[in-house]
């Protein structure tokens, strides 16, 4: 059974869809540059450590200021980046920093939802929509409660 | 004729009506705009959501075996819990063997309200720590939520300043932003310690066996990554076909529920920690929870089974938002509350909450399934029985003789000391002036 229809984004391209998407669940986009200039200690997925070689590396991962890995798909319609477990894919390393770095391969970009749930596989996946959020308290948005504070998508093309 | 609940509500302080009124009012805004902006054909996703759930609840006893078997493939232990009790005695066991004395930390859960689930863990020795936000806040106060998607709706930031010093901890301000600092402070501490996560479950997917749970905050998925088991208790309805179903309900649930095109964080788990992940619970137990609920698939209150807990007819009822969630005392309020408690629990102990509505049909029109909430308690009220004495007979004796008619018309201003309790809060219609037999005898 086709899905109902979606409201038109204007928008050409998967990047520029996602781009638009992710900042207005406050998320932000930031060149590969920029990650080394992160204050704190970090926490980097094994396989991307041999980029930044120089990097304070956190020895006890709840006191990592920045976490940085990967992204195994990401979603354009809803600007969502999503994440696999596997040995060097940590659930916590995009839960436990305030900082969360998501270097994202724009191929890996899904027009929509239903796309990306499609090639899902039997790991577990967790779908992150922008920053941890809340509204409790008399409906005032409040970012980074419990999970990062800011999530930063940088374009990796593998 | 003032009832229980009439007497709860005139009761409430002022400023929790003034909380309760503006917070539903922004969300229902919120939502309206999340839908504009999601859908381009709302009416008909909201019917094939509808339709979706129709076929769950067709086919439930079909379907729970069938996800009762993709979750033990997938390494996910499954319970049946009959009722509340067997749910706790189940959750206990597997919690005290966990630890003899566990820090169990939770995520927010409806189905574990339902149960009373974490007086009974206390009173076993364990310690439990809820940790969402508005829950965290409501367990330190002693209280019960309010609203089932926003627990503390009705309280604002000086209450929740005041609850944090009266339990050591101190805000520098009562900026939310400060507020929310020091819990996640707090409450990392008990992340990281705890034994066991407990959390709902939104959506379970019968073909895969994918548990999936939404939230904004994270700290459903600390509370299910970080301990080293994991207990998701679930209530039977919540059963989905297949994957494909996923991405309709994930947005009519986002839209309906905060005003968001999706909610910050979905985790499909599909079963425990593999031996080369790093971290993950090494234990996934799935509580299939029915307490009610299959005694309520086959009764009149039926549709209410496909209610997806999005809160959004609470937020546009003209009766909860003037009573609160705590009038109802029961977990679930507002028009939702009205049907699925008495469904739940009997027509007897909670038929009453079914004439705390207004007929509006607001409910049904914001609701994502569809469900004919106005409909609902119609069928209640017929099953209690205690219609309040409708007036009709008297006004019929009146109307079938002319003489009489025009007897009350002109006794009826005398009457109206009567109507005082309509007309405090009423306009008592002005009499044009002139009868309807005067005028046309005197029509030119
Ligand atoms: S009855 Fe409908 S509107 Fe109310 S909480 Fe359930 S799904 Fe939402």
């Amino acid at each position: 059974m086709p899905g109902p229809r979606l409201a038109q984004a204007q928008v050409a391209d998967h990047w520029a869809l996602f781009r638009e998407r992710l900042s207005e669940v406050g998320g932000e986009v930031a060149d590969f540059s920029a990650v080394a200039d992160c204050p704190g200690l970090f926490w980097i997925q094994e396989g991307l450590k041999g980029f930044w070689p120089g990097l304070d590396l956190a020895a006890d991962p709840w006191e990592a200021m920045t976490g940085v890995c990967r992204a195994d798909m990401a979603v354009a319609e809803t600007g969502s980046v999503l994440f696999a477990s596997g040995p060097d894919q940590p659930r916590l390393l995009s839960l436990l920093p305030p900082r969360h770095v998501v270097l994202l391969d724009p191929k890996q970009i899904e027009p929509n939802l239903e796309a990306a749930l499609a090639r899902l596989d039997r790991r577990n996946w967790a779908i992150v929509t922008g920053p941890s959020r809340t509204a409790d308290i008399e409906g005032i948005l409040v970012r980074g409660v419990h999970g990062p504070r800011e999530l930063i998508v940088v374009p990796f093309p593998v | 004729m003032r009832s229980d609940f009439d007497k709860r509500a005139e009761r409430l302080p002022l400023k929790v009506v003034d909380s309760v009124r503006t917070a539903s009012a922004n969300k229902v805004q919120g939502r309206f705009q999340a839908i504009a902006s999601v859908f381009a054909e709302y009416d008909s996703a909201r019917r094939q959501a509808a339709a979706t759930k129709e076929y769950v609840l067709d086919n439930l006893a079909d379907l729970l075996v069938e996800l009762e078997a993709s979750c033990l493939k997938n390494g996910v232990q499954v319970h049946w819990a009959e009722d509340a009790e067997q749910a706790n005695r189940l959750i206990l066991g597997i919690v005290s063997r966990a630890a003899p004395s566990a820090l169990v930390v939770k995520g927010k859960s409806m189905a574990t309200e339902e149960i009373g689930l974490n007086e009974r863990l206390i009173q076993e020795g364990h310690q439990v720590v809820e940790t969402d936000l508005g829950e965290f806040v409501v367990q330190l106060d002693d209280d019960v939520p309010s609203h089932i998607v926003t627990p503390i709706i009705h309280k604002d930031r000086t209450d929740v300043k005041r609850t944090f010093e009266s339990h050591g901890l101190s805000p520098r301000s009562d900026e939310p932003e400060e507020l929310a600092a020091v819990a996640r402070a707090r409450l990392r501490e008990e992340f990281r310690r705890a034994d066991v996560g407990i959390s709902g479950v939104n959506f379970a997917v019968a073909s895969s066996g994918r548990l999936v749970i939404v939230e904004n905050e994270g700290n459903n998925r600390l509370s299910t990554t970080a301990p080293r088991v994991h207990i998701a208790v679930m209530g039977l309805e919540k059963v989905l076909p297949c994957d494909t179903d996923l991405a309709l309900f994930l947005r009519l649930l986002a839209a309906s529920s905060t005003g968001q095109r999706l909610t910050v964080y979905t985790h499909l788990v599909c079963g425990p920690r593999r031996p080369d992940e790093p971290d993950g619970p090494e234990e996934v137990h799935l509580v299939l929870l029915d307490n009610g609920r299959s005694k309520i698939l086959n009764g009149a209150l039926r549709e209410i089974l496909k209610c997806l807990r999005c809160g959004a007819c609470l937020n546009v009822c003209p009766v909860y938002r003037q009573a609160s969630g705590h009038t109802y005392r029961h977990t679930y309020s507002g028009p939702l509350g009205a049907v699925l408690a008495p469904g739940l629990d009997g027509v007897h102990s909670h038929g009453a909450l079914a004439f705390a509505s207004t007929l509006c049909g607001a409910c049904q029109e914001v609701c994502p399934v569809d469900i004919p909430i106005p409909e609902l308690l119609l069928k209640i009220r017929a099953e209690v029985g205690a219609t309040p004495a409708a007036p009709w007979p008297v006004w019929a004796w009146f109307a079938q003789r002319s003489a009489r008619w025009r007897m009350a018309l002109k006794a009826l201003p005398m009457v109206e000391p009567l109507a005082r309790p309509w007309t405090e809060h009423r306009e008592w219609p002005e009499p044009s002036g002139v009868d309807f037999r005067r005028w046309w005898d005197q029509r030119p």
